[in-house]
């Protein structure tokens, strides 16, 4: 583990959500802890009821997050993967199981403030037990010069009758070049919520983003939830997945895209499928301008279309 | 005058058909004026050609508010001068908040939360449980009635157009919305009052009455509501309202040789 | 069940010409060499990892009944860094009978894997190390023979195209792009290939023997 303290140019980006910075830094603020600066662990704190195992590799991480049988964290495990550094390649394997009958909040935030090159890839598993409730936070800021490249895959698997909630959130500062690719496997009377926003703001911005949702138990139900805009030649695409394999199951994919300015663009794939006859899948793409309706209120207050699209951006983009 | 319409024709978006043809009346400054018609008469279009919106211009005639020629301008700039638009069915956004949405069309923002708690008392919400919430979803239709309402207080516009305000609501609400309005005036503020029902419409000064497109009459409200019941053969209706006991409006002999007078124009 | 008659026409090369891995290995899709997810290169069965494991079962175990199936369609997670001796987390995933049959009739739909004596198995060839090993010599050799040709034939090539090798990029792109078309072709006429109108096959390869928590394991 590092002694360096961790880097506040990391961390100092938290704000920009309106997350409290001190529950990140160790020794302050609550909750199990892991911060990574590069590929150097500058804190590792353990609570009861969850262990945390890393280990450093050439460029980046191993690490097991392990979240015991009946345990009820009432503190958010705060997980910040950083790179101070200009460029470089980090690599992040995380693995996370949570036992049956456990609840859980994970709050993450990956920043590169200085991304000029930096290339951050991350190829996690996450395994939730039976009977859980399980929030995963993620925020993302990868600095102002469009100079990262960032592409996390997930594996997820929701146990029976467990509640699953995911929050993505890349819309402060410039995301560069970025692909996610987020897949989950919902068991029987499993409930998924996953809501992804994200904002590419220049030419140099280019955000891609898979998110499936598989349903593989009876009664599963799901609402995926991706809310993007694209502004001033900056590129959007969100294809959404969701399958419904299982008898009784229940899927929903909203996407919401916004195209400011010229060149941006703007893309949604829906792919909706159902093999089981008894199964309901749904979907909602709207892309390129808000509703008019929206504007011609907002414009009957006396805003312009402008004023009006960045206070329908800022809402729609907004952390809940 | 506060509001003028001459001659104003305003056609459908692909200018196929026309909705309202040769609407010719004023609206006076701090009364409360009702354009009163059935369904499809064009009275909610009417009030979206005088906010100005994209899919329903002026093709012939001319609007003025104070005195200005406003037929050319856009939505932001009649705002600006004073005119606002109070929707029936309000749009939900997430991610905005009441407070926020009352602010937008606040002229002085240095004490936007205060401006805001009074607008949603004189609409009757608590601001401790309204002012921080989501204009979502969650909010019924008659509380987004209200906030929508409180918007448009919160801005202090010279003239405010309600777009059916009654829609969608009971009785006993629909007794609140009334009182309302009349709170509304106390501010200063002129309302043109869009509704087709005619009981709403009693709280207005003065009416129009739209019909098949074309505005027929202007005039005190209960003479606008008297020749709509008599094109519209609501005899035993207009009698219970118009002519009651200690508060009638008019005898009624005069309601009979009205009612008379449009069987034979008919006819 | 019954074949599916190919139909002459603009939409007749809509088999799939997709490879499988049929061994987990590459945690992303590398920008550089990796097929990207965004270009809907794998045809849409294939990404559900239940059916791509039904398959690699069916690959690696050979033909399976459902009841043997259902065995397999399970996993329960271990740690990547955690010993047993430290903690041994107890989650287990099951598939059941009713989702597992929604899976293999999709499968069997596709053509991917077909049911005989009670049991399924794969409907394409699966190239193991040896055979790919095997395959590689030949397929030098045909490359080797046009490497030569385009050689030989370069000058000429370039003098009578320059217009469209302005990049020195695109030319030979094109070229044997149209090659390996009018090469099916002839190898129709020369009955080394069935005559179909979508002659593009689906196989399956063992690309690389490691998986991801045997590296784990290995470098840690």
């Amino acid at each position: 583990m590092s002694d360096e303290p961790y880097p506040e140019e990391i961390l100092e980006s938290i704000e920009n959500y309106n997350i409290d910075i001190n529950n990140f830094i160790p020794g302050h603020g609550k909750g199990a802890k892991l911060l990574l600066n590069f590929n150097k662990i500058s804190g590792l704190e353990e609570i009861e009821g969850v262990i945390l195992k890393g280990r450093e590799i050439e460029n980046g991480i191993v690490a097991d997050i392990i979240i015991k049988e009946g345990s009820v964290i009432e503190d958010p495990v705060h997980l910040c993967f950083g790179v101070n550094k200009q460029s470089g390649i980090q690599q992040i394997f995380p693995r996370i199981i949570a036992e049956d009958n456990t609840e859980v909040t994970i709050r993450a935030h990956c920043s590169f403030p200085n991304a000029d090159g930096l290339i951050h890839k991350m190829f996690g598993h996450f395994y939730i037990g039976n009977n859980c409730k399980f929030t995963y936070n993620e925020t993302h800021y990868h600095g102002e010069k469009s100079g990262a490249l960032v592409a996390p895959v997930s594996y997820m698997y929701i146990g029976e009758n467990s509640i699953y909630e995911n929050n993505f959130n890349l819309t402060q500062g410039t995301p560069g070049k970025v692909k996610i690719l987020l897949d989950i496997y919902a068991m029987k009377n499993s409930v998924i919520r996953s809501n992804v926003k994200a904002f590419g703001k220049g030419i140099g911005d280019s955000i891609r983003i898979r998110d499936s949702v598989f349903l593989e138990g009876e009664n599963a139900r799901s609402v995926i939830k991706m809310k993007a805009a694209a502004k001033d030649g900056g590129e959007v695409l969100m294809y959404g997945i969701t399958e419904g394999n299982s008898p009784r199951c229940n899927g929903h994919v909203e996407c919401q895209e916004i195209v400011l300015g010229k060149g941006s663009t703007c893309r949604a794939r829906p792919f909706i499928r159902a093999i089981d006859p008894t199964s309901t899948v749904s979907h909602e793409a709207s892309l390129g301008r808000f509703p008019q309706k929206w504007l011609d209120e907002l414009q009957a207050k006396g805003l312009s279309e402008e004023e009006a699209t960045d206070i329908l951006i800022e809402a729609m983009l907004k952390e809940d | 005058m506060l509001l003028e319409l001459k001659d104003v024709t305003v056609p459908t978006f692909d200018k196929k058909h026309i909705i309202v043809e040769d609407i010719y009346f004023g609206v006076k400054e701090g009364s409360i004026h009702a354009i009163i018609g059935p369904n499809g008469s064009g009275k909610s279009s009417l009030a979206y050609a005088i906010m100005g919106l994209p899919s329903y211009e002026v093709s012939k005639g001319k609007i003025f508010f104070n005195g200005k020629d406003i037929t050319d301008l856009g939505v932001t700039e009649r705002a600006k001068l004073g005119i606002t638009l109070a929707w029936q069915e309000p749009a939900r956004i997430d991610g905005l908040s009441v407070l926020k949405y009352l602010s937008l069309g606040m002229k002085d923002k240095s004490n936007i939360k205060e401006q805001a708690v009074e607008a949603l008392k004189i609409v009757n919400l608590s601001p401790d449980r309204y002012i921080d919430r989501r204009i979502d979803e969650s909010l019924s239709g008659g509380e987004r009635k209200r906030i929508e309402l409180a918007a448009t207080i919160a801005m202090r516009p010279k003239l405010v157009m309600l777009d059916e305000p009654d829609s969608g609501l009971d009785m006993i609400v629909i007794e609140d919305f009334l009182n309302i309005f009349n709170k509304i005036r106390k501010l200063d503020m002129t309302i043109l009052l869009i509704t087709h029902r005619e009981d709403i419409g009693m709280v207005a000064d003065y009416g129009t009455l739209l019909w098949q497109g074309k505005s027929m009459i202007t005039d005190k409200f209960p003479e606008v509501m008297l020749r709509f019941c008599a094109k519209a053969g609501l005899k035993e209706f207009c009698k219970r309202t118009l002519f009651q006991d200690d508060n009638a409006c008019f005898g009624e002999d005069y309601i009979d040789r009205i009612f008379r007078e449009e069987e034979e124009g008919r006819s | 069940m019954s074949e599916k008659k190919n139909i002459e026409g603009k939409y007749s090369n809509y088999r799939f010409n997709a490879k499988i891995n049929i061994e987990e290995i590459q945690p992303w899709f590398d920008f550089d060499r990796g097929k990207p997810w965004d270009e809907r290169e794998v045809p849409w069965p294939l990404e559900n990892k239940v059916r791509r494991e039904i398959l690699i079962t069916l690959a690696n175990e050979g033909p399976k009944s459902f009841k043997e199936l259902l065995n397999y369609i399970r996993f329960a997670p271990k740690p990547l860094l955690i010993q047993k001796e430290e903690y041994e987390p107890h989650v287990r995933f099951q598939w059941s009978e009713q989702v597992l049959e929604n899976h293999l009739l999709n499968l069997e739909w596709y053509n991917l894997i077909r049911k005989r004596d009670n049991k399924y198995e794969i409907t394409f060839p699966v190239l193991n190390i040896e055979t790919l090993n095997s395959l590689d010599k030949y397929i030098t050799l045909f490359a080797e023979y046009w490497i030569n040709i385009i050689k030989e034939t370069k000058e000429k090539v370039q003098a009578e195209f320059s217009d469209i090798n302005k990049d020195n990029n695109s030319l030979y792109q094109i070229l044997l792009d149209k090659t390996v078309d009018k090469l099916y072709t002839m190898l129709k006429k020369e009955r080394l290939l069935p005559q179909e109108a979508n002659i593009k096959a689906l196989w399956a390869e063992q690309l690389r023997k490691i998986k991801f928590e045997e590296w784990v394991k290995d470098n840690f």
